[in-house]
């Protein structure tokens, strides 16, 4: 249907994606369907990762994108970058179904994809030199909180969830976790 | 911008960013994200810190019908549904949807169709009524059977056949011929099954003996109303 724009905008950075957001905001429907096709496997993975259910992140991917077509004027309040925005409104709908279920913590052993990282192959530089650098942000905090950290943020886990993951006190992994958010963003900064 | 915020507000925006909160705590902060600037501010910052980690997750391909759900959800479905719309005839549709609303009223006191009434889980049904006469249809194990109910002059020229029209699909779906007295037990195709919704609109239309050549209505619609739990 809208393959051969899709062709050409096919290698789209940032900067198309906040085209196609300007014009998603004027109720531009081909612009719509566009900003899906470049963008909804990645929404849909995070989505997957947190509920770990198809049809579940389906229904939850379908609200996403009926809330990006609704609020896509908010995004220029913010400060996110595009991506920032859509992936944060897809990870926030599937954080509230997770909790809504009150869907119980899956067993770490799901996570251990998380451990050894594969490569990501169409990350630009500029996102890879991200990814290195929160990475290494990461590595340099005590295991147990960068670990705390990535979890929570990956999967969707809850303070509680996470504690009963790691078979801790609830104040001790919220302890970590603080900490480690401001390591983390020391760290980043530098 | 943030300097406003004190310690506890900036923590609070680091862990709805991250996500770690739940219960009244997250309550406070989606409000604070929609109403104060510079805590959105502090939480988009934060968002665009812990952005790279999602690059760590492999991109999914969601099944490709979600978008066209998506859509019709919005009511973005352009020109093939409204031109098949249009085949129904608005005027007609009005008729037959209020029409329709008032035999299953009347098939329920007159109790015709017990069954059309059984305690089951909830039972997608709908009640068409050619020139008065009512033309009942449910749908049963899963969306596999599609039964319809008539008492209709049988026509010797021509067939009546039973059509799906849903925003899913660009153009009416049949699900075969029926008789025009007594019950007609359809077998409903299973991509065609997961189709049948509430709200997806059936239509009868007189077609050649054995129904339309085409795979598409050729001949005029005489009846249609939507589905909706019975």
């Amino acid at each position: 249907m809208y393959d051969q724009t899709c062709a050409a905008t096919q290698s789209a950075g940032t900067s198309d994606l906040e085209q196609l957001i300007a014009q998603v905001v004027l109720k531009d429907r081909r612009a719509f369907a566009l900003l899906y096709e470049k963008t909804s496997a990645k929404l849909f993975g995070i989505c997957l990762r947190i509920l770990k259910d198809r049809s579940e992140a389906e229904d939850v991917l379908q609200e996403t994108y009926i809330k990006i077509w609704h609020k896509a004027d908010r995004f220029a309040v913010g400060r996110a970058s595009v991506i920032t925005w859509l992936s944060t409104i897809a990870r926030n709908q599937a954080i509230d179904r997770l909790r809504a279920k009150g869907k119980p913590h899956d067993d770490l052993a799901d996570h251990d994809d998380i451990r050894d990282l594969g490569p990501t192959p169409e990350q630009a530089t500029l996102a890879r030199d991200q990814k290195a650098q929160i990475d290494l942000c990461l590595d340099q905090l005590n295991n147990d909180h960068a670990f705390a950290v990535r979890h929570t943020y990956l999967s969707g886990w809850s303070y509680q969830q996470s504690a009963d993951a790691l078979d801790k006190p609830l104040n001790t992994v919220k302890t970590w976790i603080r900490r480690g958010l401001m390591q983390l963003k020391e760290c980043l900064s530098q | 911008m943030t300097t406003s915020l004190d310690q506890r507000d900036q923590m609070l925006a680091a862990e709805y960013a991250v996500g770690a909160l739940n219960g009244d705590l997250l309550t406070e902060a989606q409000k604070r994200y929609d109403n104060d600037l510079a805590f959105r501010y502090e939480v988009d910052g934060w968002s665009e810190r812990l952005q790279p980690l999602l690059d760590e997750i492999t991109p999914q391909e969601p099944s490709p019908h979600i978008f066209g759900q998506i859509q019709t959800r919005l009511n973005l479905v352009e020109k093939p549904k409204e031109s098949w719309m249009a085949w129904l005839n608005n005027k007609f549709m009005a008729a037959g949807l209020a029409l329709g609303l008032f035999v299953v009223a009347a098939v329920g006191s007159f109790n015709l169709m017990p069954i059309f009434f059984a305690p089951q889980a909830p039972l997608l049904v709908a009640a068409m009524t050619e020139e008065g006469q009512p033309i009942s249809a449910r749908v049963e194990n899963n969306n596999a059977n599609v039964i319809i109910v008539a008492d209709l002059e049988p026509d010797a020229t021509k067939d009546r056949e039973l059509w799906l029209i849903t925003d899913a699909s660009p153009n009416p779906i049949s699900l075969g011929v029926i008789n025009a007295k007594g019950e007609t037990r359809l077998d409903v195709a299973s991509e065609t099954a997961s189709l049948i919704a509430e709200g997806a609109v059936l239509a009868i239309s007189l077609e050649p003996i054995g129904g339309s050549p085409s795979g598409l209505p050729t001949g005029p619609v005489v009846a249609s109303a939507p589905l909706v739990v019975g």
